[in-house]
């Protein structure tokens, strides 16, 4: 094994005024770790970034949402005139968009920023500047595509093409206002911080783990996380050409869909769902991971068929790449192609089923608590099914002919979305609250949230079912009296404001739990409040800014639970040692971190300001240009300190090179055994 | 009740609660019965566009293929969530302290079950399983693709065995061309129709579809399955019906403003009555004279309307001004167009504003024959379906139509289907028309029949 | 400069943790990310071959612009600095720092050739009508290339960087690492190249 040499001077990990010894000069300097906003603002740690993915992904999640909500009352009663026609098609497009770009996403990210380190036992990850890079660089082209909502008049710039924008519809001749280009733009910023993180994740879970830890011993939902890291890396630059070849063709008169000269407008569709069917294997896979950590705590056993978990997770990543084409069955693209889709899509079954199983058999025999995380893990073993079959449905391509673009699309997607990833990623809030907080979220207010969620979901969705078979196209802003729709329409609108319902109670939960908690009336969650298994658990609630007070040493799967719990002579599971002798208890003050920065949000900054510079005045390219330069330049040539500690590696490291974060590798190792 | 087949049922997904007492025990009975009375109600209603009530040869293909996969699913689903209720309902704990928040302190944290890591040949068994079932089900749906893509016809017994039309979508109507004698070889439809597609009743009829501008998609659900329509490429697709009426369809793909408002219907007619149907479609019409009736209404349709619609011997593209039907393509690239305002000839595409994108409007040659317009959204006249379905569609011309909505789709129809004007030329402009010119055209319009 | 610890094992700086592959996170950054390029040339490679022959009757296509022998010259410009970065990168290694300088400017140059030559290449296009609007050949011929000499000119900027960074006195064998990969990218980039000159250029004759 090999560790590093220590600091001299202990570190603390507030700002220490009394450490300071000579504070660099120059703009070049790092902010101190200080209290307040800026140590949100600047910092690199990948827990606090997790939290802001987490609250970022939250609060798009309620926009989209209330987007949602719009469509819901326009919808509940035929001819209804709430939203024109023209509104409709924004808001329809921005709650796709945002829900799947700016709030599932980042949810997952949320997940892998906070959990991947702690789960693989690395202080943080590999480049923790970049990190901060890609959050803020989410944000920015988060906001950035918000904001087409009101500039240039309400609701007259939004995109309005659908999420998967198909072309030649988004061409300047068919959607001439703005919305297509902050789509465009939007979307290839966002798609900037995905690539970024993936790698960055990457090269983590490659390079950072603890010792022993090989990666058939890593925790599942670190696995799954990987894989989407995998999936994002090859799937983003995909989407990204296509937005550049529909940037060009709206900025600069280029032809790619162009179908008077010759374009074909299903390139568009192919580069498309070559991203897009990835993607949503993206979105689901850190689900699957959250409730494969869920359900083996509260089943109290371990997960049943680990191996099977793993790989077929990587399958599932795998075939998501020859599938993409089920999205175009109608599309007239052939019956070999369409055969060949359809018959690839339907495989992709057998490793989601064995997932399936393989969670009911972790289950099976366990003593299992119905705490709020189990309660919403279960549900997602249900509610996904049920998606996943219609999605079974779907991949008859045959049968497709009369599904596709019907509301029995959209309810079998809200159920692999909602009740695969929306209620998993609940779980796992209700899971890791304490371990990220240090204090309980109230399980009656959960549970009972639990349920108006649950219930108010099958009313949305499940009625779509039937409006889709009944004929209900998607996307039309209104019906007619007797079509048939009006009931269940109805219904679906009664669901999703019980949904919105469930959605406050778990964002009030927060902040009621959060003053039962200051006020002495909740008991401290200490590390390990499940009995739970994975390496998160063996650090102090909340997590102290180093994460653990020594390098684990990694023996097993599930190390942490090993350490606890050990067996008899018969065989039966007797404690080796409480959590609280196992866990570390944060209070090594000796960890060097990262220094926070100024630069990666700077940098970041300049994206969208050129965004809207391409839109309306390339000036402002020019501005927003600079914002990145600076930001870069400032990035290679900041100290790799913060002022607080004495800089006497500072000199070696201001000679930095180009790399991001080349300069921060230069400390010597030592290896002692 | 075709729908209620394949629906999921709300509580079974729902209620896998810990605690099966008394009290949750009234609240699932209440739940059960709440969704049964849903259901009762809510399949009460008929649904025109519904997938599962097939009245054609493809169409029945279809739903023979997903019926059994609907039954397949249907078990796994009840297999998989009455695991998750047994499993959570026979392995729960409560918590000790009841009625607490008991986070999780309150449970025996002593007590284990069986430690078990997996199954090999459990594992392997549910991965083979599902294999061969989904091998099973692919070979049957290819099966079935390759029939619903097989667009050959089958000719015999037919009695226009070479009837095929061209359907064109474009913001926000749908256009026919009928070629009596096939397309191939053809250089001009024997006829144009819009929004109603009109067929022979029993016999399959091959479709070319295509667009002039976006995505569309062309969808008789009680025929057929759904096409796309794609600017710039042709898929051949087929419809049959098996009885005489007039079924309902949807453009399903998101063509932009009106999508919604693009619905379009398919009409089967008996044999003969479809003879006498084309023997009218391809009639072409004399100018009217001055003193005849409506000769008033031509004249201002001349002056406001032909720049776009075409009423074959009347007016034609060429005639009144921007654009040659026969300089443009069919994806609405205009070759050629002449300026109304001085009458020069010019080359190339033309782009100014008043002309519309996709470069057509509906030929309304014999407009009183459909049975609905624009994009099929408005019914012309209020007995369509009945007198259809009755078999009695030629007999609508002569009845009552729906005279105020006719009227007020000449006043304004932007304002009565959203469409892209007067800032895009999509769709049909509010032409500010008074009062009495409306009159008149509305008159003239119901006599073309 | 310091006690090791070792009743008390720390780690520091995650960035120098220990790393699990042993190729430093730098070095497997980029290689990742290459990887997550090779996609975006795919697609844009892909893009080109679906409609470079999708033109007019008397438009300027494929056939009539390309001047093989002189994209050929300026493929081998490139090739070749593929060869001399890699002598820089050895030359530091032996600490040969004067050489390293000459090698690193002489690839930051034979790039520079080659972005040059794309340029003129670009401008006799123009002349001869073919622009980036004109037909699709044009508009994806321009992209893809276009996309490719901003990657090439990106390393150029990170090879003169470097370069400065050795004026400086700065680049020793130290950095070695941080030259091989900025080599990486440069190889890659090279690699791309063959690829589209290949397919380009070459398959239509
Ligand atoms: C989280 C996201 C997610 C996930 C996981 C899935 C999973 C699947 N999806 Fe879905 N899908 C979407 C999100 C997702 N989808 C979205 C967003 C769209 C619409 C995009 C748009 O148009 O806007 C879409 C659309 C879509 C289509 C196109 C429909 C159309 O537009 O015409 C198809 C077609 O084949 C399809 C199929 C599938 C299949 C086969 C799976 C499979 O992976 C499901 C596998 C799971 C199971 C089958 C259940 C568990 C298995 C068992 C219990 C084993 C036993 C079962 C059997 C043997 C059957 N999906
Ligand atoms: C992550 C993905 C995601 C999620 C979570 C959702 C969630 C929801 N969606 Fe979906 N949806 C999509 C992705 C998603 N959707 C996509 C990709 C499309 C296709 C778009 C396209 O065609 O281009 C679509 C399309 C779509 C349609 C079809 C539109 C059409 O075709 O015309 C409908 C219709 O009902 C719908 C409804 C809903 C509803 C009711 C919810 C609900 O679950 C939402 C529930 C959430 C809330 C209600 C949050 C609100 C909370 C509050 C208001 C709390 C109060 C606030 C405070 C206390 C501060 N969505
Ligand atoms: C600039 C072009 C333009 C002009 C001028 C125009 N129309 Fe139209 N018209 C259209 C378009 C486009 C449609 C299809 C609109 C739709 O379905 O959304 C249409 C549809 C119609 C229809 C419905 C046809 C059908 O079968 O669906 C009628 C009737 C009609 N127009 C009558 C008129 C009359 C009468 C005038 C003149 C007073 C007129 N139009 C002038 C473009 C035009
Ligand atoms: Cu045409 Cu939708
Ligand atoms: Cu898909």
């Amino acid at each position: 094994m090999a560790i590093v040499e220590q600091e001299e001077a202990p570190l603390e990990l507030e700002s220490g005024e009394d450490q300071i010894t000579e504070r660099p000069l120059g703009a070049f300097t790092r902010p101190d770790g200080g209290g307040g906003w800026r140590s949100w603002l600047f910092t690199v740690d990948h827990k606090r970034i997790g939290i802001m993915y987490g609250a970022a992904g939250l609060l798009f999640f309620v926009i989209g949402g209330i987007y949602a909500l719009f469509m819901r009352l326009q919808l509940a009663r035929p001819d209804n005139s709430i939203l024109s026609a023209e509104t409709y098609n924004q808001v329809f497009t921005m709650h796709g968009v945002v829900m799947i770009f700016l709030a599932a996403i980042p949810l997952g990210a949320a997940f892998s920023n906070y959990l991947i380190p702690l789960q693989i036992g690395a202080r943080d990850v590999a480049f923790p500047r970049l990190n901060a890079f890609s959050f803020w660089v989410f944000l920015g082209g988060g906001l950035f595509l918000l904001t087409s909502m009101f500039i240039g008049g309400w609701w007259e710039n939004a995109p309005d093409g659908g999420w998967f924008a198909y072309s030649p519809n988004t061409g300047v001749l068919f959607s001439p206002s703005k919305g297509i280009d902050f789509f465009a733009i939007g979307l290839q910023i966002t798609g900037i911080a995905s690539l970024v993180g993936a790698i960055n994740l990457i090269v983590t879970v490659l390079n950072m783990r603890s010792p022993g830890m090989t990666l058939m011993k890593m925790p599942v939902l670190t696995w799954m996380l990987f894989i989407v890291q995998m999936l994002l890396l090859f799937a983003m630059p995909v989407i990204s050409v296509a937005l550049f070849l529909l940037t060009f063709d709206r900025l600069f008169d280029a032809n790619f869909f162009n179908v008077a000269e010759g374009a074909d407008p299903l390139l568009w569709q192919h580069l498309f769902w070559i991203f897009g069917h990835p993607e949503v294997y993206i979105l689901i896979l850190p689900s699957f991971g959250v409730i494969s950590e869920i359900i083996p705590t509260f089943s109290r056993k371990p997960i049943f068929g680990y191996p099977f978990m793993i790989f077929s997770g990587i399958a599932i990543g795998f075939m998501g790449w020859g599938v993409w084409a089920h999205h175009m069955f109608a599309s007239g693209i052939g019956p070999v192609a369409v055969a060949a889709f359809s018959v690839s899509t339907m495989f992709i079954a057998v490793p989601t089923g064995v997932k399936i199983l393989n969670w009911l058999a972790t289950m099976w025999g366990g003593r299992i608590r119905f705490t709020t995380p189990m309660l919403y893990a279960t549900s997602v073993v249900a509610m996904f099914t049920i998606g996943g079959l219609s999605g079974v449905t779907h991949s008859l391509a045959a049968a497709d002919t009369q599904q596709t673009d019907t509301y029995y699309i959209v309810a079998h997607f809200h159920y692999v979305i909602f009740g695969g990833i929306i209620l998993g990623f609940f779980g796992g809030f209700y899971f890791w609250w304490p371990k990220m907080f240090g204090y309980f979220l109230s399980e009656k207010i959960g549970k009972s949230s639990f349920w108006v969620m649950v219930i108010g979901f099958n009313l949305t969705f499940g009625p779509m079912h039937i409006l889709g078979l009944q004929g209900m196209s998607r996307r039309i802003q209104t019906y007619s009296p007797g079509q048939g729709f009006d009931f269940w329409n109805l219904i679906a609108t009664l669901g999703a404001f019980m949904i919105a319902i469930a959605t406050a109670m778990f964002i009030a939960n927060v902040f009621i739990s959060r003053r039962a908690h200051r006020a002495g009336k909740t008991p401290d969650p200490g590390p390990d409040p499940w009995d739970a298994r994975s390496l998160e658990w063996m650090t102090a609630s909340p997590v102290p800014e180093h994460n653990f007070d020594e390098v684990i040493e990694v023996e097993r799967q599930d190390e942490f639970w090993h350490r606890k719990w050990g067996k008899d002579e018969s065989g039966r599971v007797v404690r080796r040692a409480t959590a609280e002798e196992v866990a570390h208890d944060g209070s090594n003050t000796n960890v060097h971190l990262p220094s926070p920065s100024y630069w990666p949000i700077v940098a970041a900054l300049g994206l969208p300001i050129i965004g809207y510079g391409l839109i309306y005045n390339l000036w402002l390219c020019v501005v927003g240009g600079l914002f990145v330069i600076a930001g870069l330049f400032g990035w290679v040539f900041e100290p790799v300190d913060d002022p607080n500690v004495d800089g006497h590696h500072g000199d070696e490291h201001e000679a930095s090179g180009e790399l991001e974060e080349g300069n921060e590798n230069s400390q010597k190792e030592v290896s002692v055994d | 009740m075709t729908t209620t087949r394949n629906n999921y049922n709300l509580c079974d997904q729902t209620d896998f609660s810990e605690k099966v007492d008394n009290r949750s025990l009234r609240w699932f009975v209440l739940l059960v019965a709440l969704v049964a009375a849903l259901f009762m109600t809510g399949c009460a209603s008929n649904a025109p566009l519904d997938t599962l009530d097939p009245a054609g040869r493809k169409s029945t293909d279809i739903n023979n293929l997903i019926n059994p996969i609907f039954v397949i699913a249907g078990i796994v689903f009840v297999i998989i969530q009455g695991a998750v209720l047994y499993l959570g309902w026979r392995f729960r704990v409560r918590a000790p302290k009841d009625n607490e928040e008991s986070f999780d302190g309150g449970y025996p944290d002593e007590e284990f079950p069986k430690q078990v890591h997996g199954h090999f040949a459990a594992e392997i068994s549910w991965t083979i399983g599902p294999t061969i079932l989904m091998a099973v089900i692919a070979a049957i749906s290819v099966g079935a693709l390759l029939k619903l893509d097989d667009v050959d016809v089958a000719p015999d017994g037919a009695a226009y065995p070479e009837v095929e039309v061209i359907v064109v979508g474009q913001q926000w109507w749908w256009e026919y061309q009928y070629y009596l004698d096939g397309v191939e070889g053809a250089d001009q439809p024997d006829f144009v129709t819009a929004n109603e597609i009109v067929v022979p009743v029993g016999q399959d009829i091959r479709l070319h579809i295509t667009s002039r501008d976006v995505l569309h998609s062309f969808w008789i659900p009680r025929l057929n399955g759904k096409k796309d329509s794609v600017p710039g490429k042709t898929s051949p697709w087929v419809i049959q019906s098996n009885e005489i009426g007039r079924f309902a369809g949807q453009c399903t793909e998101f063509c932009g403003l009106s999508h919604a408002y693009m619905r379009m219907y398919a009409v089967a007619l008996s044999q003969d009555d479809f003879q006498v149907w084309v023997n009218n479609q391809v009639r072409i019409r004399e100018p009217l004279e001055e003193g005849d009736a409506n000769y008033q209404g031509e004249q201002i349709f001349i002056q406001n309307c032909a720049r776009c619609h075409v009423i074959n011997g009347v007016t034609s593209r060429e005639l009144s001004g921007i654009v040659q039907l026969d300089t443009m393509d069919l994806y609405g690239n205009i070759e050629e167009y002449r300026d109304h305002s001085d009458g020069t000839l010019s080359q190339g595409k033309y782009t100014g504003p008043e002309n519309l994108t996709a470069g057509a409007a509906p030929n309304l040659t014999h407009f009183a024959t459909r049975s609905s317009y624009a994009g099929s959204f408005f019914e012309l006249y209020p007995d369509a379906q009945e007198m259809t379905d009755a078999g009695n569609y030629l007999d609508l011309s002569g009845s009552d139509y729906g005279r105020g909505t006719l009227e007020a789709w000449l006043r304004n129809s932007p304002a009565v289907k959203p469409n892209a004007q007067p800032e895009q030329a999509r769709g049909m402009p509010n032409l500010n028309l008074s009062e009495a010119d409306i009159d008149l055209l509305v008159d003239y319009l119901i006599s073309l029949d | 400069m310091t006690e090791t610890a070792t009743a008390q094992t720390t780690h520091d700086h995650s960035e120098d943790h220990v790393s699990t592959l042993g190729v430093s996170n730098d070095k497997l950054g980029m290689w990742v990310f290459l990887g997550s390029d090779c996609l975006l040339f795919g697609g844009l490679i892909s893009t080109y071959m679906l409609y470079k022959d999708r033109i007019g009757p008397d438009d300027l296509g494929p056939e009539e612009m390309f001047d093989i022998p002189f994209t050929s010259v300026s493929s081998f410009v490139l090739l070749m600095s593929s060869l001399t970065v890699v002598l820089a990168i050895t030359a530091l290694r032996r600490n040969d720092i004067r050489r390293s300088r000459i090698w690193l400017l002489t690839t930051a140059i034979l790039g520079a050739v080659f972005v040059g030559g794309q340029v003129y290449e670009f401008t006799v296009f123009y002349r001869e009508g073919l622009g980036y609007t004109t037909n699709l050949f044009g508009t994806s011929f321009f992209t893809l290339t276009g996309f490719h000499g901003v990657h090439v000119s990106v390393g150029i900027i990170m090879l003169m960087s470097m370069y400065i960074q050795s004026m400086r006195g700065r680049l020793t064998v130290a950095q070695e690492e941080k030259l091989e990969i900025i080599g990486l990218y440069w190889h890659f980039v090279d690699v791309v190249w063959i690829v589209i000159f290949t397919i380009v250029y070459l398959f239509p004759q």
